[in-house]
């Protein structure tokens, strides 16, 4: 099996949709009412710690993932077990993440299309993707990113030209204070959509360019921070805070306010194409991480698990909630804490403080454990 | 040998996922519904009337005279109930996307009924683009019942006329349902509607006849503008306080102003572009309102000799211009705040937005302070030129 | 191997639904796991089903070519995979 290499602009557009995946269907933020996108700035501060913090994890042993990390930390039967946990984690929040994309389907675009259908149709398309490998999802988002941007400066236009923005819609700022801010950072934002790059600890070694990697994505979190500010405060000043707290879907919502003269309306289907392909992306890298996961534990290429676990994903897509109230709380109160914090900050920090730990003592007892070489040695990680 | 069978699978499995959604719909099997009225009912809580049209008919190619739109109205207790159940008249699927005109009785908003909008807010195929009226004195149904030359449907025409209105003279608040929404959930605003009602007789202008005539039995007009106090219709504004509204709302896009410029003697001024300002603080326990109003005009007719080619001239309009828009301004809004006592205009939002700390605390009770709010109206009007003529002929006319 | 971890992967799954909405509706978490699975209404779980049942398909079918290849190779003394 060979290592499948990714471009460092195949990793930005990467870590862009995965960033605004569902995070620009459902709105992020809301806590901070009006202040919304200052919330997000600070955000992204943290984001960007967050995913150094990542890099600085794997290059203590470099060319390794994630699970491999964990095997070295806590030896192989601790291991597996935590693979394990972790390979459930990323397929629930696929889970999540499609059915975000359902939700949206089926409540804006398609009521009377069964929601199993969407999903079980989008995570066919996710499964062949990864049947495929990740250069083929590297690629896929690389060439749809442009039409993002395309997409999202069409909506600008489309929504300066028709008059539906007032600007003073964001006064007053900071009228509550830091207070509010704080309430949707914690740990709201910080974990979702942030975070989630976690799951990138599987792609990195994937990258080709692993000095300059570290830059690339700062800059793709960079760029998805930016137009995620930019959709809160396009949102903001079309809707008025009221209006996003009120809507399910805020940016689609505020695409349907275009209107320019009785031409150019109903221009929904521009929204969906930029959700879509969010939402494509961030369902296939978890899957991918939970793929990488399982050839970890099992030794088999993690091609031959992409079929029946994107199945796998499409069923609890939908069986993960009742309703979509259920699936919002879940996501708002339990999912943050009981999943997001322990494998997203809790585990990798353990991991971190013994990694350093133990290549202290390795260094100095100049014992066997060369990790340069021992890179080199082995040219494919994984199987 | 893999290969092929995974291919037969792959192709088989296709076919259930290459069917199509579940939503398509053949155009020949759906009506488009223009209009909704909603009445009081006398069994159920409400009546809604629809109208949907018929294509055909629109076009003047291939119209060929009959009716140009169905008309018909349920009873019951919820407009969403009654707009799926309206296939008991209707045969086709009616598509309720590219709805004109909601029009709202006003025995509906009397009592505060408003409580529908929730399901058009919340519907995914009724869109924000549709005006909201009142039916001022008739009953919502017949409005969507008159016919009309051009556009032939009621919903269609109401749309078209009260954009042209906008455009030129203003009149109309241009409501839509969200900022319907917005003024009905902010402390600092109240929510208006424009108000339609019918000249002429109503039974008369249901007719094809109606259209055929110079002119039509009945036809709908616009009449003011109907102000709110939450859910609940308080009152009606004429047409001048309503232009004076969307003036101090900086909506007015053109208007013409008749200003005396000496007794019984009036200059039209034409404004083509307006900029308002509103600036707003509490100080002392007393709201103080600025509003800012920058205006360009062009003068259009005089009735005074006036010499307008003489800089002195032009200062003198200016001046009279200005004073009238501030003394226009400022009667609607005294008017509004000794009447009814709602502040339509939205400057407890403006007090919100740039005097946050002070407002939270009267937040509440804004209603009062409203009523008592100190205004100015500062006024700035240029006039920029005299349309295609320097000197009025009334200035060397033969005694 | 593959089927394994599918069924080990559904259950892991299943319990932690279970535990999030036995979590939310206040139930235990043996009612959860029955809610779960069958007491849906939904009419269109058919679908998901047979999607889950394609996927274990995938699986058996991968898990018996890769035995075979097993085989293949243990006789032929080559390398596999």
């Amino acid at each position: 099996m060979l290592k499948e290499n990714i471009s460092l602009t195949q990793l930005e557009a990467l870590l862009l949709n995965f960033l605004l995946g569902s995070a620009i269907v459902i709105g992020i933020g809301t806590d901070a009412k009006n202040d919304a996108w200052i919330a997000i700035l600070i955000a992204t501060l943290i984001g960007g710690g967050t995913i150094l913090f990542y890099w600085f994890l794997m290059n203590r042993l470099p060319g390794k993932t994630l699970y491999e990390l964990l095997e070295f930390c806590f030896g192989r039967k601790f291991a597996i077990l935590l693979s394990h946990g972790y390979i459930v984690y990323f397929l629930y929040n696929s889970g999540r993440v499609i059915r975000d994309f359902g939700e949206l389907m089926a409540s804006a675009l398609m009521p009377n299309t069964p929601i199993e259908i969407i999903s079980l149709t989008i995570c066919f398309v996710i499964g062949y993707i990864l049947y495929l490998g990740l250069e083929v999802l590297a690629r896929t988002s690389e060439i749809f990113t442009p039409y993002l941007f395309g997409f999202i400066f069409l909506l600008t236009i489309f929504l300066l030209v028709s008059g539906q923005i007032e600007m003073t819609r964001l006064l007053p700022v900071l009228g509550e204070g830091f207070k509010p801010i704080l309430k949707s950072l914690f740990p709201g934002l910080l974990t979702f959509p942030f975070g989630e790059l976690i799951v990138f600890t599987v792609i990195f070694l994937n990258v080709t360019d692993t000095k300059k990697g570290q830059k690339a994505s700062l800059i793709g979190v960079g760029v998805a921070s930016f137009l995620l500010i930019f959709s809160s405060i396009l949102m903001i000043v079309t809707l008025g805070v009221d209006g996003i707290l009120r809507s399910n879907f805020p940016l689609l919502s505020t695409a349907r306010e275009v209107a320019i003269g009785n031409f150019i309306e109903r221009i929904d289907a521009i929204v969906v194409f930029i959700m879509m392909l969010g939402i494509l992306v961030k369902g296939s890298v978890f899957l991918y991480g939970a793929l990488k996961g399982l050839e970890y534990i099992y030794k088999k290429p993690f091609r031959y698990f992409s079929i029946p676990f994107a199945m796998l994903v499409a069923f609890y897509s939908v069986l993960i909630s009742v309703n979509f109230a259920d699936h919002l709380q879940e996501g708002l109160k339990l999912v943050p804490y009981f999943l997001h914090l322990p494998f997203q900050f809790g585990i990798p920090a353990v991991m971190l403080v013994i990694l350093l730990w133990k290549q202290r003592k390795g260094k100095k007892n100049k014992t066997g454990w060369n990790y340069g070489s021992n890179q080199k040695a082995k040219k494919n990680p994984g199987t | 040998m893999y290969n092929r069978k995974c291919g037969l699978a792959a192709a088989f499995l296709s076919v259930f996922l290459l069917t199509g959604c579940w939503d398509q719909r053949e155009l020949s099997t759906i009506s488009v519904v223009t209009g909704m009225a909603v009445d009081k009912g006398e069994k159920g809580k409400y009546i809604l009337t629809i109208e949907a049209v018929n294509a055909q008919e629109l076009n003047n190619r291939t119209a060929s005279g009959f009716a140009p739109s169905t008309v018909y109205g349920l009873e019951g207790d919820s407009l969403e109930g009654l707009a799926q159940k309206m296939n008991v008249a209707f045969s086709r699927n009616l598509i309720y996307s590219h709805m004109k005109t909601l029009i709202i009785s006003e025995k509906v908003a009397k009592k505060g009924m408003l409580d529908f909008l929730d399901f058009l807010e919340r519907d995914r195929e009724i869109r924000d683009d549709f005006n909201i009226l009142i039916a001022r004195g008739v009953k919502a149904s017949d409005i969507l019942r008159v016919t009309y030359q051009f556009q032939k449907s009621s919903p269609l025409k109401l749309h078209a006329q009260l954009d042209s209105m906008v455009k030129n003279w203003g009149g109309d608040p241009d409501v839509r349902l969200n900022d319907m929404i917005e003024a009905l959930t902010s402390t600092g605003r109240e929510p208006v509607m424009a108000a339609v009602t019918i000249k002429g007789n109503p039974k008369k202008g249901k007719s094809i006849e109606n259209m055929q005539k110079v002119t039509p039995d009945a036809i709908v007009t616009l009449d003011s503008m109907a102000i709110f106090k939450a859910q609940k219709l308080k009152g009606f504004l004429n047409l001048n306080d309503t232009r004076n509204y969307i003036w101090i709302e900086d909506k007015l896009r053109r208007t013409s102003l008749t200003v005396p410029c000496k007794k019984n003697h009036y200059f039209d001024a034409r404004v083509y572009d307006n900029g308002t300002k509103v600036e707003g603080y509490l100080d002392n326990g007393k709201a103080r309102i600025t509003v800012r109003v920058r205006t360009e005009a062009y003068l259009n007719g005089t009735q005074c000799a006036a010499d307008l080619v003489k800089v002195e001239v032009y200062k003198k309009y200016e001046d009279l211009l200005e004073k009238t828009i501030k003394k226009n301004l400022l009667n609607t809004i005294t008017k509004v705040q000794k009447q009814y006592g709602l502040d339509i205009f939205g400057f407890g939002e403006k007090v919100r937005q740039q005097d946050y700390q002070d407002y939270k605390k009267v937040e509440n009770n804004w209603e009062y302070y409203f009523k008592n709010a100190e205004i100015n109206v500062n006024v700035t009007a240029r006039l920029r030129r005299s349309g295609i003529r320097t000197k009025s002929y009334l200035t060397n006319i033969k005694k | 191997m593959i089927t394994l971890s599918y069924f080990l992967t559904f259950s892991s799954l299943w319990v932690l639904t279970a535990l999030f909405d036995s979590a939310l509706y206040h139930y235990s978490i043996w009612e959860g796991l029955k809610y779960l699975l069958f007491n849906e209404i939904s009419m269109d779980m058919v679908y998901l089903i047979s999607g889950l049942l394609i996927g274990l398909a995938f699986c058996i079918v991968t898990d018996i070519r890769l035995y075979r290849n097993k085989k293949k190779g243990n006789q032929a003394k080559g390398n596999k995979n």
